[in-house]
């Protein structure tokens, strides 16, 4: 188990349940008491996450708080969780962007009751999610999960919600039951190999699928992922899903759904298909310097803010993939990276999106300029989360960029400098966008009596700023707990040998002593 | 299997007990007071609890008597326990309907139960006259309780058309029987097998068997002889669809799985290849057809047949996990269909005026707790991982991906991709629209009860669906599967 | 030493801190914290320059920033001749343009006071980061931060749509730039395996040729956008739109020399790569010539700097691609006194005429405000190079340069350009501060400005005048300081006597030449400016609207790229056919779903037909198989 006494992540996973069952037993009508009951209950759990991150172990890949208990006997499926390197961060985004949502939901005031209970429920299967270890644990969370969000968009979504919901839940599922299907058939193939049913993660990897079948399977995996990142061509339902969406919904989406769809590149489809990875990178490479630049281009032309951060979106997840399936170890850790960074500065966005829609509900940016005048301060946390999307030195987003981009260029120079445009666009549209927003004269009415940021939300922005920096500033401790990891993954796939030339780099020597003694005395 | 002429009756005491029950609610229909009506109901359910009890004392104690007619095994007992338990929640479902309709006798009740009687001699036969016998006597139960609100047309066209159209399978079926019984000088399914093993499949034995395969199918509502589900669903009584829906499927399964196993398995190469087509006629037409209906009982009639596929896939797997996840999934049906039913009848109100998926708009505002429960039931219908069907559908496919019938499994997975459509329309109907107008549903407390036994049902199976998963993985210890 | 560095780079970014965070309470006291925050680090740097020159080097790391396999890159610090003389120049300048800036920005609200000395102290601290970083990507982190500010402080009047849109060009075009400038750190990284300049340098000879020549390049690039340099110029004029003290600050004395800074600090790759060096000294000339002779036309008082601005880059850029690194910073080191300074007088002048920048309505300040005006000359003259003023030494060091570099053509035009600039920039002081007030109430009105702001102009005056003796000084004087480090390219250039008093004499010549038209075309009136503007009219015209380069960048790249986005790749590609494929599969299902119900005709017979033909098909497929 490792860590405290208790099982840590059963815990984390489930502890929001508890608040949904004092929810149930609170009257509807008493919206107050509803909402801080919902806060407290992420509060509790984000103070509950944080251990994993001070009890993690450095320098090893293996699997942390690890729990295992037979489930299903008859199919040798276990409830069998367990966090790395890797999912250690997702879980911690995911329990503090639960935090940060709920405190952004508080002008919810249609059902509130069902709304926080759809929350709470969201919370539990993703942070299920990334803990599970076995793969019908895994599936039955990814599935279960679309069930809140699809409540959550359909019932407190926008004009078109009805549509986007569906859309949402049909798309998504759509890609995932053939992976239902290709996990069988993992399941069984690993049967008769090995001789045993289960649906473990670390003996299914142990046993390699035929070359003439793996490109299948590993397309099934593949489309189910990709549809949840979501790479260009599948990334329609976004748009949709997020302008329709409620603000703390669109947070959740895109800080921690789409990241999902990596994760699940990272942590099954790779390692699963080695072969086929490498064998098809080109084409996932294409497709996600495409998504890049696209998504890029179609967000400078948005006509609504919301919109344009959803396909901005899409363009960074691009590099996430570029970064993943440049498969070394600084791209990979950019990847990873700029999955967290993505999630703060993005769900920054919304939530700020949020706060304005709330005031004057609407999202067109023709509506405003001039808001820097009326509201500085929230200007001013725009302004951070913009430069932290755009990737501005000193803040999150350059790390996480740079590191995916550098590392990529090493193996495909060509596909990271068109993946580097990104610089350029990203910086366009987010400018020119926040030049429409919030610069020029007050000229819409409605706009002159607008006010600045309440306590509540000052808070909020705070919160999520702050991480900003510290990743921007000091993002050692989290890639010396990602490394680890990082390396299996790439060892998984490339084979152990070209980690083992990721572990020895002939940079290391090259570093002046003095540099050395510096290092040494500040490891000490 | 020890030969000769064996009566105990030990095997028979739930038969025997669900038929004296059925004639105690007779009687007490006639010389007991009507305003007692309701109790018909709790009296029925008491019956089948003591047979409930009496058919558990069985579970280990297979046995072949009547001049091994009669075959007790676990199967059997497996699925009379499924019947029991879906005849209890219609008998808990149906006081408060009738009430409504002012049809509220005993007749109803005893038809109720001696249809599981028929139940119960289909699933035990293990001659095929006996399970003719059986078929017939549910299947005149059916038809009196297809029409039995009698002052509606609807109704009466549902029964008239489930008389004629089940009289025209059941002669194919017995026909397939009669050609077998030509070729083989007997209906002991395991001496039809013998003869099969022995002289290979002969083109008459195989129009036999295929005319029988067709008379399974029609009453599982498999396409293409699903024409009669929606028509008959749709019209009869929500609780009597509900009942005629999972009960009768499960039934036939168990009797597909039986007579294809004990008796033809060695020609499997051709009865998967129907199978299989079957089911994919099934999936599609069921799914696809769901798609637009506005009735939501002609709409759970089409997802009926699509769930029929489904389980198909399981039987074309042809192997003892195919059968096991077949009854699990039969199980996991009934629950979740039964539920859907149930809400139905609750939410029609009198003489069904609102069965139209559009009645449900804003029915989690007023009624949550009902919308819940359709909710989950809906949710566990479209397979949603948590929920029975889910875990259903998963051992039905995992059964199909190790038997190898992948494709068959790949068009089955992409079918429930589109089935949720549907599904989440009356989701979306209860949750995200406004209501019309106000909802006077008066709720039946024995509906209630029955409700939650679902709903827990649901869950139980979804999410530690591992003890009977054994279960009914062990029904199938005898089996050549 | 690590103190002393950490001061200087952290106590800017205190200031800036306290003024960003409490300039609700701040205000107005803004400049209390801001003045200190920039002036104690001035002294440090002075400090730190005397160090230095008794031949302290210093390379450090603070701690590890990115220490990712055999990515390690640290915060860490490099001090050396060069970021000596870049830090003292960069603080020093900096001090003044503070203490000037409270006079001027006194009409700002409270708030927007203070948050202009936040920004300013901002950009100070990412400047030194920047000339301090001892490794690629910390220098880039200053890169972008100076770019940042640049970007806020354009912008500091943001209701103007035209700041607005400014600072916006300003930042997207050095992205552009920084574009290249991270494909060169990729390059870097991959072929030398670190980002620490001092391994980098240390095995700069193991890149082959073509790679280095790649390298420097992309690294150019990066140049081109910071430093103006053609083609991504465009932005510097533009960002004339924010307050003068930080045109004078930001867009003359430092920011924009970071990329001649960056050539410098990376001449061992330059060196290798011959070719780039012809293609850098050959755009910096261009480019000086170009933006001198849009300044010869144009009106706009600020702008005319801002060209001049442009142009004197040009000569930096010169200096460090003709390979004499060292006078490309002594001209960096002179332009910021004398650029600076100019910008602080126009600023001036601005204040006393309530905003006015069109030279046509000026005239005769001179009388108004001497402080102003005879500053000004000063600087003019530093600029037009007329010796002993510091313009003269280090463009005659430059241009000597080149030519001993066997870049005759690059000297020609350079000197040439050296007498266009002489011409405007006296054009602009006739036209200002000599002759007859051409706008009478505007001059009733002018006055001098505050000794807060004259201050500085006359210590930067005095800077102008004698920066450039630092020439003389022992041991080669400054060049010679900065050659420490620095080097020479393909070999010293040796001043043989005789050629370099003739070049002297030239560019001299040309000087006075430019002064001497001026002073006839403007005050004498012969030949008359506006006729002649008359009769070469085309040439006139393409002059004034500066070659449409901004209309021609819109025309072929931005309206493409926008309208293509928004009309082919969203309401096409996105809305018609990726989304239509979407729907269009749900709208086929339900397609097929309505064409079922014809199955469910509801009469008997019907169904039985069906069951009759599905029992004939279950017999074939069983027959079949």
């Amino acid at each position: 188990m490792g860590g405290l006494g208790y099982p840590m992540l059963t815990v984390v996973t489930f502890f929001p349940l508890v608040g949904v069952l004092i929810l149930l037993f609170v009257d509807k009508e008493s919206k107050k008491v509803l909402r801080w009951t919902a806060f407290i209950t992420t509060v509790v759990e984000f103070l509950l996450s944080l251990p994993l991150y001070f009890k993690f172990q450095l320098g090893t890949h293996h699997f942390q708080f690890v729990e295992k208990v037979p489930w299903i006997k008859v199919l040798g499926s276990y409830y069998h969780m367990g966090i790395d390197g890797i999912t250690l961060f997702l879980v911690l985004l995911t329990t503090f962007l639960t935090m940060l949502s709920i405190l952004a939901s508080w002008t919810i005031d249609k059902h509130v009751k069902e709304y926080m209970i759809s929350f709470l429920l969201l919370e539990t299967t993703m942070v299920g999610v990334f803990c599970s270890l076995d793969l019908l644990l895994f599936y039955l969370f990814w599935e279960a999960m679309l069930v809140p969000m699809y409540l959550l968009i359909g019932v407190w979504g926008g004009p078109r919600r009805v549509y986007a919901a569906i859309k949402f839940f049909l798309y998504t599922m759509a890609g995932s039951v053939l992976m239902l299907v290709s996990i069988i058939y993992l399941y069984y193939h690993h049967y008769k190999v090995a001789g045993e049913l289960t649906f473990n993660l670390a003996s299914l990897l142990s046993t390699p699928v035929a070359a003439s079948v793996a490109p299948w399977l590993f397309f099934a995996f593949a489309l189910a992922f990709a549809i949840k990142v979501p790479m260009w061509p599948f990334h329609t339902w976004l748009p949709d899903a997020h302008v329709e969406a409620p603000t703390a919904g669109s947070v959740i989406l895109a800080g921690v759904l789409l990241k999902m769809g990596t994760y699940g590149f990272l942590r099954f489809c790779m390692p699963f298909f080695p072969q086929a990875t490498l064998h098809f990178s080109y084409l996932f490479l294409t497709l996600a310097v495409i998504s890049i630049i696209y998504g890029a281009l179609v967000a400078m032309v948005q006509d609504d803010v919301k919109k344009l951060v959803a396909y901005s979106s899409v363009s960074h997840l691009g590099t996430v993939m570029l970064g993943l399936f440049a498969l070394n170890l600084q791209s990979v850790s950019g990847g990873v990276l700029q999955m967290i960074n993505h999630g703060l500065s993005t769900g920054a966005l919304f939530l700020l999106v949020g706060m304005i829609y709330d005031r004057r509900h609407t999202r067109l940016i023709k509506e405003f300029g001039g808001i820097a005048r009326v509201m500085p301060i929230y200007a001013t946390f725009f302004m951070i989360a913009t430069f932290s999307s755009i990737g501005l030195p000193g803040l999150n987003g350059f790390i996480g960029e740079f590191l995916s981009l550098v590392g990529a260029f090493k193996t495909y120079p060509v596909f990271a400098v068109l993946g580097t445009t990104a610089t350029v666009l990203s910086a366009a549209y987010m400018l020119w966008m926040y030049k429409r927003v919030f610069f020029h004269e007050v000229t819409v009415e409605a706009n002159k009596g607008l006010k600045d940021l309440s306590f509540r939300e000052f808070m909020i922005m705070l919160l999520v700023v702050i991480p900003m920096f510290w990743i921007g500033l000091y993002p050692k401790p989290v890639l010396e707990r990602m490394e680890p990891s990082v390396l299996n993954f790439i060892s998984q796939v490339k084979g152990k040998v070209s980690a083992q030339k990721e572990l020895s780099p002939q940079g290391r020597e090259k570093i002046s002593m003095a540099a050395f003694i510096v290092e040494n005395k500040e490891l000490r | 299997m020890t030969g000769g002429l064996d009566v105990s009756i030990r095997p028979l005491l739930p038969v025997i007990v669900l038929m004296v029950t059925a004639v105690v609610v007779l009687f007490v229909d006639v010389f007991g007071s009507r305003d007692r009506e309701s109790h018909y109901g709790y009296l029925g359910v008491v019956g089948v609890a003591l047979a409930a009890w009496f058919t558990l004392g069985l579970w280990d104690k297979s046995s072949l008597t009547f001049a091994q007619t009669f075959i007790t095994d676990k199967l059997s007992v497996l699925t009379t326990m499924i019947y029991l338990l879906i005849a209890a929640l219609t008998l808990l479902f149906s006081p408060g309907y009738l009430h409504h309709e002012g049809r509220n006798l005993g007749e109803y009740y005893a038809l109720v139960l001696f249809a599981v009687v028929g139940l119960i001699f289909m699933t035990s036969a293990q001659h095929l006259i006996l399970f003719f016998i059986g078929l017939e006597v549910l299947s005149i139960a059916l038809y009196a309780l297809a029409g039995f609100v009698r002052q509606r047309d609807l109704c009466n066209e549902a029964a008239l058309k489930y008389l004629f159209l089940g009289g025209f399978s059941s002669a194919i079926l017995l026909m397939g029987l009669a050609v077998i019984y030509s070729v083989t000088n007997s209906l002991y399914l395991h001496q039809v097998a013998r003869y099969v093993v022995a002289h290979g499949a002969s083109a008459t034995f195989i129009l036999g068997m295929s005319l029988v395969m067709v008379g399974f199918f029609f009453k599982i509502s498999a396409a293409p002889f699903h024409a009669w589900a929606p028509d008959v669903y749709g019209g009869a009584p929500a609780p009597v669809a509900g009942f005629m829906a999972t009960a009768a499927k499960v039934a036939v399964f168990a009797v597909i799985l039986r007579f294809l196993d004990s008796a033809v398995f060695s020609l499997r190469s051709h009865w998967i290849a129907m199978v299989v087509v079957v089911s994919v006629l099934s999936m599609v037409i069921g799914n696809f057809a769901a798609l637009r209906q506005e009735n939501i009982k002609r709409m759970l009639a089409y997802s009926s047949i699509a769930h029929a596929g489904y389980a198909l896939v399981g039987v074309a797997a042809a192997s003892r996990q195919g059968g096991a996840a077949v009854v699990f999934y039969m199980l996991a049906y009934s629950l979740m269909n039964l539920g859907a039913f149930g809400v139905v009848a609750l939410v029609g109100r009198q003489n069904e005026s609102y069965v139209n998926i559009s009645d449900y708009a804003g029915l989690a505002a007023k009624r949550p707790v009902l919308a819940a429960a359709m909710a989950i039931c809906l949710f566990s219908l479209a397979g949603i991982p948590g929920t029975a069907g889910f875990m259903g559908k998963f051992y039905v496919f995992a059964a199909g991906v190790k038997a190898g019938q992948i494709p068959l499994v790949v068009i089955a997975v992409l079918n429930s991709a589109v089935a949720a459509y549907y599904y989440l329309r009356v989701v979306y109907m209860m949750y995200m629209e406004e209501p019309k107008e106000e909802y006077q549903i008066s709720f039946h407390p024995a509906a209630v009860f029955a409700l939650l036994v679902i709903v827990v049902g649901i869950f139980q199976l979804g999410i530690i669906p591992g003890s009977l998963l054994s279960v009914s993985y062990s029904s199938f210890a005898l089996f050549t599967f | 030493m690590m103190v002393l560095i950490l001061a200087v780079v952290l106590i800017p970014l205190l200031g800036a801190t306290i003024n960003g965070l409490f300039c609700w309470f701040t205000k107005r006291k803004a400049h209390l914290i801001a003045v200190p925050a920039i002036a104690i680090p001035a002294i440090c740097s002075l400090v730190l320059l005397g160090k230095v020159l008794h031949g302290e080097h210093f390379d450090q790391v603070l701690y590890w920033w990115i220490p990712l396999g055999d990515l390690r890159v640290p915060i860490g610090f490099l001090l050396d001749e060069l970021s000596a003389v870049m830090i003292t120049t960069v603080s020093f300048v900096a001090t003044w343009i503070h203490v000037y800036s409270i006079g001027y920005m006194d009409h700002e609200t409270p708030r927007g006071y203070a948050k202009y000395f936040c920004y300013l102290n901002l950009f100070v601290f990412f400047m030194l980061t920047l000339c301090l970083a001892n490794n690629f990507l910390l220098m880039f982190v200053g890169w972008e931060g100076v770019g940042l500010c640049s970007y806020l402080l354009i912008g500091y009047w943001y209701e103007k749509a035209s700041a607005a849109n400014a600072g916006m060009k300003a930042f997207i075009v050095n992205r552009i730039g920084d574009f290249g400038f991270m494909v060169g750190l990729f390059l870097i990284y991959k072929h030398l395996g670190t980002l620490l300049f001092s391994q980098a340098f240390a095995q700069a000879e193991h890149l082959s040729v073509g790679m280095a020549t790649l390298i420097t390049l992309l690294l150019f690039t990066g140049a081109t956008g910071k430093s103006a340099q053609i083609p991504l110029y465009v932005w510097l004029p533009d960002a004339m739109e924010g307050p003068t003290p930080v045109s004078s600050l930001i867009h003359a004395a430092t920011m924009v020399t970071a990329g001649v800074y960056m050539v410098a600090r990376t001449h061992a790759f330059f060196n290798m790569a011959p070719l780039s060096m012809e293609v850098v000294a050959s755009i910096g000339v261009a480019t000086a010539l170009m933006a001198a002779t849009m300044a010869l036309v144009n009106n706009d008082l600020k702008r005319i700097l801002a060209y001049s601005t442009v142009s004197q880059l040009g000569y930096m850029v010169v200096g460090v691609g003709g390979g004499v690194y060292a006078a490309g910073i002594f001209h960096l080191f002179t332009h910021a006194f004398f650029k600076g300074l100019m910008f602080l007088t126009a600023g001036s002048v601005m204040h006393a005429l309530h905003g006015e920048l069109n030279l046509q309505k000026m005239g005769g300040l001179i009388r108004k405000m001497p402080i102003t005006g005879w500053t000004f000359v000063v600087g003019a003259l530093a600029i037009a190079g007329i010796p002993p003023l510091a313009g003269f030494w280090s463009k005659d060091e430059i241009l000597a340069g080149a030519f001993m570099g066997g870049h005759k053509i690059i000297w020609a035009v350079g000197t040439f350009t050296a007498f266009l600039t002489a011409f405007y920039m006296f054009r602009l002081i006739f036209l200002t501060f000599f002759g007859e007030p051409r706008e009478r109430h505007l001059y009733e009105h002018a006055h001098e400005s505050p000794p807060v702001m004259t201050i500085p102009l006359i210590v930067l005056a005095v800077g102008s005048a004698l920066a450039g003796l630092l020439a003389l000084a022992p041991h080669g004087g400054i060049a010679g300081f900065l050659n420490r480090t620095l080097g020479e390219a393909h070999g010293a250039v040796h001043h043989e006597g005789s050629v370099v008093y003739v070049l002297m004499a030239v560019s001299v010549a040309m000087g006075v030449a430019g002064v001497a038209l001026a002073y006839f075309m403007y005050m004498r009136r012969v030949p008359d400016p506006v006729a002649l503007a008359a009769n070469f009219r085309p040439i006139y015209t393409l002059l004034y609207n500066k070659y449409y380069v901004d209309e021609i960048y819109f025309a072929l790249i931005v309206n493409p790229v926008v309208g293509g986005s928004r009309h082919v790749l969203w309401k096409f590609v996105d809305v018609v056919i990726i989304d239509g494929a979407v729907n269009g599969t749900g709208r086929l299902c339900r397609l097929v779903g309505s064409g079922l119900r014809y199955l469910q005709t509801g009469y008997i017979p019907d169904y039985a037909w069906m069951i009759l033909v599905g029992a004939v098909v279950i017999y074939w497929i069983g027959r079949l198989f």
